[in-house]
């Protein structure tokens, strides 16, 4: 049964298979024609979507829904919606000069924002395939809350005011204890903080700043007797050792993370490790033998113990669903699928581009590469950098542009610039900051050099 | 007519030392006797250890305090029911980080359901002369304890040098100059002192119920869901050794205001009271109830992973956590 194949993963136990947990956040909404907006606002069709999932994709654990924004948007956040991407944050209401921290009574309740719409769903679900099924709650990890109430000034006060940020990410810890008892309540049986964020910082910085809070929650999940998991985004390889140390059941990844060797690292700590099918090359823009061939091929590449397998992130709206459909084949039916795909070469369908002609531009051009600042919180947060430094600084003395590697036209940029992590900024061509956020002082200063 | 006598003190003063002292028989000879005992915690130990005569009315009231949104009604209920009882005398111990600035006006809010049963004598602070200076200028609901008290015991006096106790009075004279002031060491004081000192004048009298008690208006109580400290409960599934137990309370008690609980050693059951380092560890003939240790935090969320890293050095699974 899938809920006791997670379960028995989860506690690192021996496993006869493979789970499989597709996260079909805004994703589950195409399946019955539904927005994203729908999908996250409407219990009746998050409803209907998530049972379709279960119809369709036969997972063993489902995510209710997959939205960071959530507690940003009781905190003060206004959200800009989208018809196919989760809302993104509009307005952080702690930015500016003060250092100030909320009070407590912030905290979200039951009661609050789209909480009561989702807890229901929850409900629903629960009493539907709860039996089968391993409920996943999933809540915005503490710093890329902190950062959605802060904007990228955090990145800065991490440097100019540390216990500002501690306190801050303390703050947001109690948020995410707090929608951790009301999912308990609902009945998930797992809880995830879904930082995207951590991957973008030093793992000094983490330690220092983010390591008491992170621990306290997953020790407080474990308390309430369900299972934690810490989902980071982005090329988190410098990271993993030190999100092992704040001890989750289970570490989910992306593609930027190499499966094998993320492997070696949560297994040295003995925690579960979940990932990580690419979302744009092979999800979205791959068709179904590519689906197939990359989740045999991840298979192939670890050894199965304390592993889940998973879309390296919430899945893109538009993924075709016969993807979805191959790579849940691939897991569940491995070696019928592992013939089906022998000798299978995936096509190369990329477009030509032209890059810049670096050598001879007019003013600087900082290029950001990122999966998709509408629907990624650290692209979000590097793009806003970036832009927020031309608006308030420099003007038209420099140009900026973003390359999403959503788009096939994105995706050939950063192909040709041979970049393997995103978000990446570049500088003249040049790259200078991987899968780190910079503050504002080091890309002014990097653009100055240039002016 | 129920006298209504307001315990209030930090975690730790004294405070159930001295109600167990004022429930003992010859106290209160011939009273009907009631009890309200309030604790932040889920886990409630002071019920347990109340020495209460038979016949007294014993209500506990846990997980916040009684002058906070989060439990202020059962409080409300528990007054409106013991109103019926025909008691002479109620005691009520706040628990150690109550505010107690709202209590003649929730007196006052349900005069009509409790058909003006009670008469509200005053407040009586257990100030701890070890640690009262250094939590007095951090905890504000300390100021609130002696502002809102007519009498203020210094108890634990034979512990500390005479300026430690002259620097107490200070500070008490500071805040509330109008408190019958006691040094005191267990709680030592004659229950008809305290009744003659809480008793109002006539002037008092003529001025009102809040008047009557302290003197000074009622305010909102700075006891919110938001102040509570963070609260959590050890449960051992097994007894531990008598080291390991002292290691443990050494380990939390730098992050801790109070730690209190029965715990099963190796060497019998015992009694645990802990007031900021000061570690007490006291045999008992039996356990109160299950073996746990209340844990109430000065360290914020933090106090989750300590507990939990500290509790599993000892018992490895054996051991389950409740945050309350």
């Amino acid at each position: 049964m899938g809920k006791e194949l997670i379960f028995e993963t989860l506690r690192h136990q021996k496993t006869p298979s493979v789970p499989w947990v597709p996260f079909a956040g805004v994703h589950a909404g195409k399946l019955k024609g539904y927005t994203a907006e729908e999908v996250l606002t409407d219990g009746e069709k998050l409803f209907e979507s998530l049972m379709e999932v279960k119809k369709l994709y036969a997972p063993d654990g489902l995510p209710i829904v997959f939205d960071l924004q959530l507690e940003a948007e009781i905190l003060g956040c206004e959200l800009l919606w989208a018809k196919s991407n989760p809302p993104s944050v509009k307005t952080h209401p702690l930015a500016g000069g003060e250092y100030k921290i909320p009070c407590k009574c912030e905290i979200p309740k039951k009661d609050s924002g789209r909480i009561p719409m989702i807890l229901d769903v929850t409900k629903r679900i629960k009493k539907e395939i709860g039996d089968t099924t391993a409920l996943y709650g999933l809540i915005c990890g503490p710093f890329t809350l902190a950062s959605h109430l802060r904007g990228s000034d955090i990145f800065m006060d991490m440097i100019m005011n540390e216990q500002y940020v501690k306190d801050l990410v303390e703050f947001c810890g109690e948020v995410c204890m707090a929608m951790a008892d009301y999912y308990a309540e609902a009945g998930v049986d797992v809880v995830a903080l879904v930082d995207p964020l951590v991957s973008q910082i030093s793992p000094d910085h983490f330690e220092a700043m983010l390591n008491p809070t992170f621990t306290a929650c997953f020790d407080y999940i474990r308390s309430k007797g369900l299972f934690s998991s810490f989902f980071v985004c982005g090329n988190a390889s410098l990271q993993l050792e030190v999100m092992c140390h704040t001890k989750p059941d289970c570490i989910s990844v992306d593609e930027n993370v190499s499966l094998p060797t993320a492997k070696a690292i949560t297994d040295k700590y003995g925690i579960t490790l979940a990932g990580n099918i690419p979302l744009t090359t092979v999800m979205l823009h791959g068709n179904q033998q590519d689906n197939m061939k990359c989740v045999v091929d991840l298979l192939d590449s670890i050894d199965h113990h304390n592993f889940i397998l998973s879309p390296g992130c919430d899945m893109p709206y538009d993924v075709p669903i016969e993807n979805t459909v191959a790579a849940m084949q691939a897991v569940k039916n491995t070696e019928v699928v592992r013939e089906m795909v022998a000798g299978y070469e995936a096509v190369d369908d990329s477009i030509d581009v032209e890059l810049p002609d670096y050598a001879n531009l007019a003013k600087p051009l900082i290029e950001v590469c990122t999966l998709d600042s509408e629907s990624c919180a650290a692209c979000t947060y590097m793009w806003a950098s970036v832009k927020d430094t031309k608006d308030q600084i420099f003007g038209d003395k420099i140009d900026i542009v973003e390359y999403k590697y959503t788009t096939k036209d994105g995706i050939a940029r950063i192909r040709k610039k041979g970049l393997t992590n995103l978000p990446t900024l570049c500088i003249n061509g040049e790259v200078k900051w991987v899968s780190i956020i910079p503050s504002r002082d080091e890309l002014v200063a990097e653009i100055n050099k240039l002016l | 007519m129920t006298d209504i006598i307001l315990l209030t003190g930090f975690l730790g003063a004294g405070k159930t030392t001295l109600l167990n002292r004022l429930l003992s028989g010859n106290e209160n000879p011939g009273k009907t006797v009631g009890v309200i005992v309030n604790e932040f915690s889920q886990t409630g130990v002071d019920g347990q250890i109340i020495q209460a005569p038979s016949g007294t009315s014993l209500v506990e009231l846990n997980n916040g305090s009684i002058f906070c949104a989060c439990i202020k009604d059962h409080f409300v209920d528990a007054l409106i029911d013991l109103a019926g009882r025909s008691l002479d005398l109620l005691f009520i111990e706040a628990s150690g980080l109550a505010d107690p600035a709202n209590f003649t006006s929730i007196l006052e809010g349900i005069k009509k359901q409790t058909k003006d049963a009670y008469r509200y004598l005053g407040g009586v602070c257990l100030v701890d002369a070890l640690y009262f200076p250094k939590f007095f200028s951090l905890l504000p609901a300390l100021k609130r304890q002696l502002l809102y008290s007519k009498v203020v015991l210094i108890n634990k006096a034979d512990l500390v040098e005479p300026a430690q106790i002259a620097h107490c009075l200070d500070l008490i004279r500071e805040t509330n100059p109008a408190a019958a002031v006691y040094e005191t060491s267990y709680c030592r004081i004659a229950f008809d002192q305290l009744y003659q000192d809480l008793t109002p004048s006539r002037d008092e009298t003529e001025g009102g119920e809040g008047a009557a008690a302290t003197g000074r208006p009622a305010l909102d109580s700075t006891n919110t869901p938001e102040t509570r400290p963070k609260t959590l409960t050890i449960h051992p599934a097994k007894a531990i050794e008598m080291g390991q137990l002292k290691a443990l309370l050494a380990g939390l008690t730098p992050h801790a205001y109070r730690i209190k609980g029965f715990m099963m050693t190796t060497e019998g059951p015992c009694f645990v009271s802990c007031v900021g380092e000061e570690i007490n560890i006291q045999p008992v003939d039996k356990m109160g109830g299950e073996a746990s240790l209340v844990v109430i935090a000065s360290v914020g969320i933090k106090i989750i992973s300590l507990a939990t890293a500290e509790a599993r050095k000892y018992w490895g699974d054996d051991v389950q956590i409740k945050v309350d």
